[in-house]
Order: structure tokens, then sequence, then C-alpha cells
């Protein structure tokens, strides 16, 4: 499910992955220190959140709870989507030769890079071959 | 009002304009540490009141540049110098079309050309303009209801607390009344929003550290009163939209304003305040657009060069010469006096009457009793063949005629066998000639630099022919008095005198006449020159 959060919305997830379900009020009590953000402001973004699809609020309980709807990953593909049409016109080169340049990505990275990338490219290859393998059948 | 009045306000509001604004690119570049932002706001403020205001004072010097040729008396010498300008060079293109006998092309520019002489060009382009502005203003609000909605589906809350405490302090140590700010998200800056009813959109993830500075530089927005320029610079887009140096000068105006607001915000702070303005300025950049366009507000946000010398500006410490500053503004002042003096108060007689007796533009031009109720071109080529006396007597039979229905006219032309023209007219189905004009006369022999002083016995014969040409083309409707007759234009030519008459009585009657060998000849015939015209 594809969810674009906004950078406020983004630490109010934060909180939520790193530990969930919780309290309007202890999402409050934990973000408060560094954004200053009053119980309506957080009751105010759960709500557009929540509408979203990105939350989900539990109303059994005495008071309500909130989980996250989309992992990080999930939301890490979305804004990464968004980043690379709005930015990079869809072409994932054009950002890993920005990153490069940029000297955001270290030689270690690199590596991790083009192993994910072999073995995305193995994982393709199996799954076109099933796919002729069920044809024959 | 008229298509004139239109067209002399947008000509000379534009080439005054376009030169100050291309005069601010080089000294903007080079004086602006030394002069300051402040002064360079106040010189886009003069830009913008030669824009948008249709002031015209008089100024004896600019009746050097009157042309006797303009159609329309009510052009001003500016207005009426392009005209003359943009004819000749439809003129020209024509000529050259048919010299080089690309026949493709030679109906439309020929059309182009008479299009330019009977204002048919210049309805169509002022209608053009009329459209490309509305359309620009549909744009503008458009634009700003759509921003507007976007902040306003965004707004979480007004600020509260300590920042509420900070942001009426900043305020009052600036003397300026606190307006209502709130918490929006998302939005990647802080923006003063509205017109009537500013307020302060600020971003919600804006830290507790960072929040006083942005409020502190959209108070001092407010202080500037630069929402109010934001409506200034749209105006001056709507109705300038077709030069792109207005959009420039709408661009640079709009750095320049920050970069005032930016020298507001660091006055007499302290190095360490400065750079930490800076830095929260680097990081709303770094959130890059606002959703939108928001025209009219004001953001914090700048890239790239902008940003470097933005910040350069903060943390260097430039020292603002006042003198410098204020030579500058006094000048720009004065500048923006002389700009506006394209009124030529020698011929005011002539356009006060020409105002004064005008038609609407699109109200048809209607002749009385010329007896004539034509329809066909066959009807109009007839009426032609007997207005042609006036001319010489080589029109052979052997001429051709044809007739064109060109909107609420006809161009009638008589052309040799070979093809040239020979005379060429507008004609109305009333039986009005608007202008007729002997084509080779009128080409053989183009207005110069030197002047000539007929005799009174020379003044004296083309006043009577005059008289007898406009009786001959238009029976009944001669002047019924000869000393109305305005010597315009004399010069001499191949040998002999070229002389152009006007005069305002009646139907307003401007004719050029040859006197060769001591005999005159009609050249051209012009009438109701400032009647439906244009």
């Amino acid at each position: 499910m594809a969810v674009q959060c906004t950078e406020a919305e983004w630490k109010i997830m934060e909180v939520l992955w790193d530990h969930s379900p919780r309290t309007m009020s202890d999402i409050t009590k934990t973000l408060e220190p560094d954004t200053g953000w009053t119980r309506h402001t957080v009751i105010t973004l759960l709500k557009r959140m929540q509408e979203k699809g990105s939350v989900a609020v539990d109303e059994s309980g005495d008071v309500k709870t909130y989980t996250p709807r989309i992992s990080r990953e999930e939301a890490a593909s979305a804004q990464t989507k968004k980043l690379l049409s709005h930015v990079f016109s869809g072409k994932a080169s054009l950002l890993i030769n920005n990153l490069l340049d940029s000297g955001e990505i270290t030689l270690k990275e690199m590596e991790e890079l083009m192993d994910v990338i072999r073995r995305g490219r193995s994982a393709k290859e199996k799954g076109g071959e099933n796919n002729a393998h069920r044809d024959d059948l | 009002m008229r298509t004139a009045t239109i067209y002399n306000f947008l000509l000379e509001a534009n080439i005054m304009a376009s030169l100050a604004i291309l005069l601010m690119i080089p000294l903007r570049k080079f004086f602006r540490k030394r002069m300051g932002s402040t002064v360079f706001c106040f010189a886009w403020l003069l830009v913008a009141v030669r824009l948008l205001c249709p002031l015209a004072l008089p100024n004896p010097l600019i009746h050097e540049i009157q042309s006797s040729y303009a159609p329309d008396p009510a052009l001003r010498p500016i207005a009426g110098q392009v005209q003359v300008r943009l004819s000749d060079a439809a003129r020209d293109l024509y000529l050259w079309t048919q010299n080089n006998h690309l026949e493709s092309l030679t109906e439309p520019t020929f059309s182009l050309f008479t299009g330019m002489g009977n204002a048919s060009v210049a309805i169509l382009l002022m209608k053009v303009y009329l459209v490309g502005a509305g359309l620009v203003v549909l744009w503008f609000v458009l634009s700003n209801i759509r921003f507007r909605r976007k902040l306003r589906a965004g707004r979480i809350e007004p600020i509260s607390g300590a920042l509420l405490d900070k942001y009426n302090a900043l305020c009052q140590a600036r003397h300026v009344k606190p307006i209502p700010v709130y918490f929006t998200d998302p939005l990647p800056s802080a923006c003063l929003v509205g017109v009537f009813k500013p307020y302060i959109a600020l971003p919600l993830t804006a830290s507790p550290a960072d929040a006083p500075q942005m409020l502190l530089h959209e108070i001092c927005h407010y202080q500037g009163r630069d929402h109010l320029w934001a409506v200034l610079r749209l105006l001056c887009c709507a109705v300038h939209w077709f030069n792109p140096l207005v959009w420039l000068a709408a661009a640079m105006s709009r750095t320049d304003m920050e970069l005032r607001c930016d020298e507001r915000v660091t006055k007499n702070q302290t190095p360490e305040e400065r750079k930490a303005y800076a830095g929260v300025l680097v990081l709303a950049a770094a959130r890059r657009n606002s959703p939108g366009t928001p025209i009219l507000a004001t953001g914090m946000t700048m890239t790239g060069k902008k940003l470097k010398n933005r910040v350069l500006s903060i943390v260097g410490e430039n020292r603002v010469i006042k003198g410098l500053a204020a030579a500058f503004a006094v000048t720009a002042a004065a500048l923006l006096v002389c700009a506006f003096a394209t009124l030529d108060p020698i011929g005011p007689a002539v356009n006060a009457r020409a105002e004064s007796q005008a038609y609407p533009w699109w109200r048809a031009y209607e002749a009385p009793d010329l007896a004539a109720d034509l329809s066909t071109e066959d009807e109009f080529i007839a009426y032609a063949k007997t207005k042609v006396g006036c001319f010489p007597p080589e029109l052979s039979e052997n001429a051709v005629w044809r007739a064109e229905h060109v909107s609420d006219s006809w161009l009638v032309t008589a052309a040799d066998p070979d093809g040239d023209t020979l005379i060429h007219g507008c004609f109305h189905e009333t039986g009005l000639i608007e202008y007729i004009y002997d084509w080779q006369l009128t080409m053989s022999c183009m207005p110069g630099e030197e002047k000539a002083t007929p005799t009174k016995e020379e003044k004296a014969q083309l006043i009577a022919f005059a008289q007898q040409c406009v009786a001959q083309l238009l029976p009944g409707m001669a002047p019924t008095d000869a000393d109305a007759w305005q010597l315009v234009r004399c010069e001499p030519c191949d040998g002999g005198l070229d002389a152009q008459l006007f005069c305002p009585m009646g139907e307003e009657y401007s004719l050029t006449i040859r006197i060769e060998a001591g005999e005159p000849r009609l050249i051209y015939f012009m009438c109701g020159v400032n009647k439906g015209n244009g």
C-alpha cells in the first residue's frame, strides 16, 4: 500500500515503529521535547494519518491506542518512488549517480548495493523460469 | 476606451519600463553591497508605477519624433512611431514577396500591410491582448485559490505557549501589530499569506530553536508590506503579460524583497545571531519548493547561487553608503517623471479634438448622403472606377480591377496587365471612401528629413486641389471652410513638392498631394482619420 507521509507524520510513524501500540498521550510525551507539539497537534496528525490509512486505531480499551498500518520499508519505498519520480524522472540510475557524485555512499555500501542487485536479478530470472515452466505445463 | 488610448499606454509604459529594467540588471549586480536592497525595492516600485499608471506629461522635445504619417493623430509620438515603423516593415515585406515572386506569401503580406493601415490588425492585436491578460489573471487567481486551499487543509493549530510569547515580543520590538500564526503541515518553509487578512503559516516541523527566526523573517515581510508588493507584481505581469522583461523584473524584485527582509532581520544582530539565521535559511532551502505557486505569499526558500549570495550577504559585513543610495533614489524618481513625459504639447489641439469627436472603434462608420448602397464586388468596382478622376490619366481601360471583402469594408485594387498595383482603396457599403491612393506615387517618394516651404501660391493651389478632390471623391462632404486646411508636411521630391494636408472639419481628411511642373496630383486620400480607425 503506497502511503505518502509528510515529515511531521514520519516523526509519529518513527515513534510507532519503535514501539506500538501507543496512546496519544504517550506519543505526545515522546515527541514533545524535540518538537514542542501539543496534544492537539498530535491528535490532528493522527486523525489525518488514520484517514490516509497509515495508522490504525484500537478503541476497544479505555483509551485509544495507535499502531502503524504500514511498515518502515513500505513507507521508505513510497518515499523513494516519490523522490525518483519528482527529482530523477523515475530513473534510479540518476539517483545512484547523484549519491556517488556527492559522496553520500561509501564503498562498503556500494558493494552491499551490488549484492542486492545481483540477488534481485537472480530472483527475477528464477521467477521468469518458473513462469516459463508453468506455461509449458 | 479607445484602442489608441490603450496602445499609447501599453507602448509607452513597456518601452520606458523595459529600459529601466535593463538598467537595473547591472546596477543590482555591481552596487547592491554599497547601496543595500531597500533602494532597489524602491526602484522596482517606480518601475511598477510606470507600468501601471496611464499618465502622460507634456514634453515639447517629444514633438521631434511625432510622425506625420501615423494615420491616427490620437496616437502619441511614441505609439505613432511604432505604428509607422511597423507599417513600413509590413509594406517592405509585401514588396519583397512581390519582387521575389513568392505568390503564396503575397496575399497574406498584402493583408497584413493593408490591415496596418485600416486598423484591422490593430483591432485584432487588441483582442489578443485582452484575452491574454484575462488568461493570466485567471491563472493567477486559480493558482492562489489552490495554494490557499492546500494551506487551509494543512492547518493544524495556532501557535501557543512559549513560542507565542516569543512571537509577541518580536512584534513589539518591531512595532508591528501581531497577526495570526498557524502551524501547518506539510509546508516546506514559513510564509506570509493573504492580502487583506494576512497570516503567517509556520511549518509544523520547525524546531523550537528555528521557529523564532522564521517568525522574525515573516514579521519583517509584513512590516515591509511585502504581501502588497506581491499584488503589484501580479498586476504588472497581468497587464504586460506579453513583455518577458516584466516577468524578469517581477522575479528580480521578489529576490530584492527577500534580501531587504534579510537586512531588516539582521539589522543590529550579533555575528552569531546572523549565522544562526543563515543556518535556518539553508535548512528551509533544503526543503525546496512550496506547494502550488504561491504568487501572493512570501516564503523563505531560495536555492542555488541565489541562496549562496544571500547567505554571504547575511554573514558578511556590508557597509551601505547612504549618500550613494539616496542619490540613486533621487535619480530614479527624476527618471520616473521623465518616463511619463510622452505627450506632445504642440499637437494637443488636434488630439483633443480627435478624442472629443471620436467614434467608439467598434461602431461601423456611417457616412451621410452619398446615395450609394454597395454590396457586391462588381458594384464596388464600378463605384471605385468613378472615383479615380483625381489620379493621373494613365489608368487605362486594360487595368485589372478586383475587390475583396475584409471585415466591414471592401478593398478595391486596380492593377496594370503586368500585375503591378496602380490604385488601391478601401470603401464602405455606404459609399464612404476610407482611403484611396496612387500606389506607384506613394512608393516612389518616401518621407525624408528634408523639408520645404511652399510659396503662398503653391499653398493656395494645394488647398484648392484638396477641396476639389474631396468634392469629387465624397460629393457633398467637402469642408465648408477652406481655411481649415492645415499643412502638416512639405518636402521636395523628384523635382516637385510633396505636401500633406489635414482638415479637422467634418469627416476629417488627410491628403498627400504632389505638385510637379506646376500641376497638382493626388497621391493619397484618407477620410475619417479619427473615427473607427483605431
